[in-house]
């Protein structure tokens, strides 16, 4: 009587698949918690074994686990209690008396029943005198400081190939006959996601004495019609009506298949029946509009009349052939925007507490400029003393620059700016940051000032030559000064270009 | 079961409410979805249910079908191994922190052999984000003795933390022959007298919903005789279809006197709302061999005419304009 993704959870880390560097690297910051003391971060996608992994490696080191989860009420009360116990449980534990802590959905506190949870966190994380583990979906769901607190462990999807034979094993042990293939098909549909494409096995050996692909395929099928064979319906060769019903077996709502539909009628419609497609289209985001002005979802089968019965009527031309559909490229971008717009922020925050000013305006009217003054890390001393003032890390430097992470240049200047950082604390030489200051007041100057666009430009223009021109006379970086003042220019251009 | 004994008896059956009367005793009375019924029996003739999820519209079969596992695996004490919560009414993180914890952890001594206790969680799309959130390591942490059934009219509306733990199932709507079998067996088991005609107008009322076909055979037994026809359109305010599609037909024809005269008819003297005669008309919108784009169109305009309606415009007027502007198509 058990669900397999229960029955088959891996009770040590050795059998934690799919992640072999995740699953090192958590084993070492264990194995080492008494020199670094650190909390970790185990962050990825749902069902790719992360809190799997947490529980077997308690399993391994011998230690109990204490978990909190968004199941447990979590405000900072509760929290400092959680700690709080695990402590006293060192002092009447065992030998060494340690525990794992593992709170699980760290990314997930809710705003008024966990109030201050999150902060109170980010306090036991520092303070805690035990190992802990925090699992996340998204990594910068969690503040910036509980971040920085953290040594990070990033659990990726797990692949096809690390699938198959753990589905393999279980159909061994289960005494499941099986096609490779059915497997493998298993393992491509649940894209990886482990946990799913154990359910799904099990659901379909339920059903069957021996798995083939056949199965597989058709198992998909009578569970709703797939969202690529309703774009078919509605692009290629159903008609108006019969793409209608087929929209009610599909199982998404109408917002995704607008946005599906939308996203894939250019691939196919040309012209006059695109035109009347993104009308009916048009209609459709009208109707969601209304549904969401005044919460009456039975509007939301207009939007779908649209959406499905209408594109398909729009069809005027054959679109024989096959189309590679995709989903909607909006979602993708939103998707991979998301840690650039953590990243991006989190960079806006540094420069707008040094500058006094708000984020948003650092991100609008200070990082535009300093990309451009920096870009590709030319010229070096700039981008040195930026780095410097405003505290940034490689992955800060190589955002602004566009120069890679990685890159020994962006590394060098990182680290050229700590020594300096470290030099000038010791020195208390205000002079390095004197430089700079100004040109910070200058940016603030414009910004706040609203000036027209051709005053901005002009301040800043000023200000790149003015820094760039003094480092270059008192640091001790002669060589350079030349071929820099050359970058400059084009930095220049491109800033008006920008402009 | 029980009570259905209980009350057979008294034909009558007037004393009861027959959507719950009928409610199925186990799996094999479950109607339509033979190959969701299928599966599921396997997973309870094992004794290895999952955590099951069940995607459809109202009326399908969802809560039927959760009852029945239930019955199925507990026989009469289900009731006591059962939690049905229904998340639209009780939506916030408290319920999964509280009540749905608290039924999980408890330890049911009088537990029939090792079976878990089942808790069904109806228009579970309803609950916020935070909610699910707390409800997927719950499913996890008490999957030794518990499982969810959770239902929602689109599964993409759960988080996919949750989607990725349970089997999804997807009820579409019910085939009108399911429909009409079901309304024939009750009619037989309560004694109603009933015309063909009669069981076809429920099914064309119900389109696919079973608890409003049943709702509407009760109602109308207690109404006269016999189920007919009329007493069905009456109870359900539903126009014939035939009625619906001359309306339209005259109005297609450029006779917009005859097809007010008609709408008229439906409103007035018959009661008929606004928004049922949308609905009615909306679902016939094939049948009248309009170009494609001009179907789309009179359901777009079928939209408007709604809109307006529920944001307070005059329905009589709203339907007029929509039936002139039809003598454009």
């Amino acid at each position: 009587m058990a669900d397999w993704t229960e029955k088959y959870r891996p009770s040590t880390l050795s059998e934690v698949r799919g992640n072999d560097k995740a699953r090192d690297a958590l084993r070492k910051w264990a194995e080492t918690w008494d020199d670094h003391r650190e909390a970790a971060i185990v962050h990825g996608s749902p069902g790719v074994g992360k809190t799997s992994a947490a529980h077997a490696l308690a399993n391994d080191m011998g230690w109990p686990v204490m978990e909190l989860n968004a199941s447990d009420s979590r405000t900072a009360e509760d929290i400092e209690r959680f700690a709080g116990r695990a402590s006293k449980n060192q002092t009447l534990g065992g030998t060494d008396g340690r525990q794992l802590l593992v709170v699980d959905e760290a990314d997930n506190f809710h705003g008024n029943s966990d109030y201050g949870g999150s902060r109170e966190i980010t306090k036991v994380v520092k303070e805690a005198d035990q190992p802990m583990v925090l699992i996340a979906n998204e990594f910068y769901d969690m503040s910036n400081s509980l971040r920085n607190a953290c040594r990070e462990i990033e659990f990726r999807d797990v692949s096809r190939r690390s699938i198959v034979p753990v589905l393999r094993d279980i159909c061994r042990q289960e005494g499941i006959e099986y096609e490779d293939d059915a497997l493998d098909e298993i393992a491509s549909e649940t894209s990886g996601d482990l946990r799913s494409a154990v359910n799904d096995l099990q659901a379909l050996a339920e059903r069957n004495q021996r798995l083939t692909v056949d199965d597989v395929v058709t198992g998909e099928r009578d569970r709703t019609e797939g969202i690529f064979d309703f774009l078919d319906d509605v692009i290629k060769h159903k008609s108006a009506e019969e793409a209608l019903y087929a929209s009610y077996d599909v199982d998404e709502t109408p917002d995704d298949l607008l946005n599906w539909v939308e996203d894939n009628v250019p691939k196919d419609y040309r012209g006059d029946e695109l035109a009347d497609a993104y009308g009916f289209l048009a209609n459709a985001d009208r109707w969601l509009g209304r549904v969401r002005a005044t919460q009456d979802y039975s509007f939301w089968r207009y939007a779908t009349d649209n959406v499905a019965a209408g594109v398909a009527a729009a069809r005027r031309h054959d679109h024989g052939g096959w189309t590679r559909y995709g989903p909607p490229s909006y979602w993708s971008k939103l998707g991979r925007s998301k840690a650039t717009r953590n990243r991006r922020d989190a960079i806006a925050r540094k420069i707008a507490e040094k500058g006094g000013f708000s984020m948003g305006t650092a991100r609008r009217e200070v990082m535009p400029f300093l990309a451009e003054m920096t870009h590709h890390c030319k010229p070096r001393e700039l981008t040195v003393r930026m780095t410097m003032v405003y505290d940034l890390d490689a992955a800060d430097v190589s955002f602004v620059t566009g120069s890679g992470e990685d890159t020994n240049k962006v590394q060098g200047i990182v680290e050229e700016a700590q020594e300096r950082r470290d030099d000038a604390v010791v020195e208390n030489a205000g002079g390095a940051f004197a430089q700079f200051e100004p040109a910070d007041d200058d940016d603030t100057a414009a910004t706040d000032g609203e000036s027209a666009a051709e005053g901005e430009s002009a301040a800043a223009d000023d200000d790149g030559q003015r820094t760039l021109g003094g480092p270059a006379a008192d640091a001790d970086e002669p060589s350079p000064a030349d071929p820099e003042t050359e970058e400059t220019d084009d930095g220049q251009s491109g800033l008006d270009d920008w402009l | 079961m029980s009570e259905a004994e209980a009350t057979g008896d008294d034909a009558g059956g007037r004393k009861q409410v027959w959507i719950e009367k009928y409610r199925p005793d186990g799996l094999d009375e479950v109607v339509g979805h033979e190959d969701i019924i299928n599966r599921i029996k396997s997973y309870v003739n094992k004794q290895d249910l999952p955590h099951l999820m069940f995607a459809g519209p109202a009326g399908t079969g969802k809560t039927a079908t959760a009852v029945s596992i239930a019955k199925e695996v507990y026989g009469d004490d289900w009731q006591e191994n059962f939690l049905e919560l229904n998340a639209s009414d009780q939506r916030g993180i408290d319920v999964v922190r509280q009540q749905i914890k608290n039924f999980a952890s408890t330890d049911w001594s009088g537990r029939k052999g090792n079976n878990p206790s089942i808790i069904f969680l109806d228009e579970a799309d309803a609950l916020t984000p935070d909610a699910q959130s707390a409800l997927r390591r719950t499913m996890e942490q008490f999957s030794n003795n518990t499982r969810f059934i959770l239902s929602c009219n689109y599964s993409s509306q759960i988080i996919d933390p949750i989607q990725s733990r349970c089997a999804v199932f997807r009820f579409s709507p019910l085939a009108d022959e399911a429909v009409t079998e079901q309304v024939r067996f009750i009619a037989a088991e309560e004694g109603i007298e009933y015309t063909e005609d009669g069981v076809d107008a429920l099914v064309y009322a119900a389109d696919g919903d079973m608890r409003k076909a049943i709702n509407a055979l009760q109602a109308a037994s207690v109404m006269g005789d016999a189920v007919d026809e009329e007493t069905v359109y009456a109870i359900t305010s539903t126009a014939r279809p035939e009625e619906v599609e001359a309306m339209v037909t005259d109005a297609l024809n450029g006779d917009f006197v005859a097809a007010r005269a008609k709408l008229d008819e439906l409103i007035t003297e018959r009661g008929l709302a606004g928004g049922d005669i949308i609905d009615q008309i909306h679902r016939s919108a094939w049948e009248f061999e309009l170009e494609e784009q001009a179907a789309v169109r009179l359901l777009d305009r079928l939209g408007e005419a709604d809109y307006r309606i529920t944001t307070g415009a005059n329905e009589r007027i709203q339907l007029e304009a929509l039936l002139a502007s039809l003598a454009l198509e």
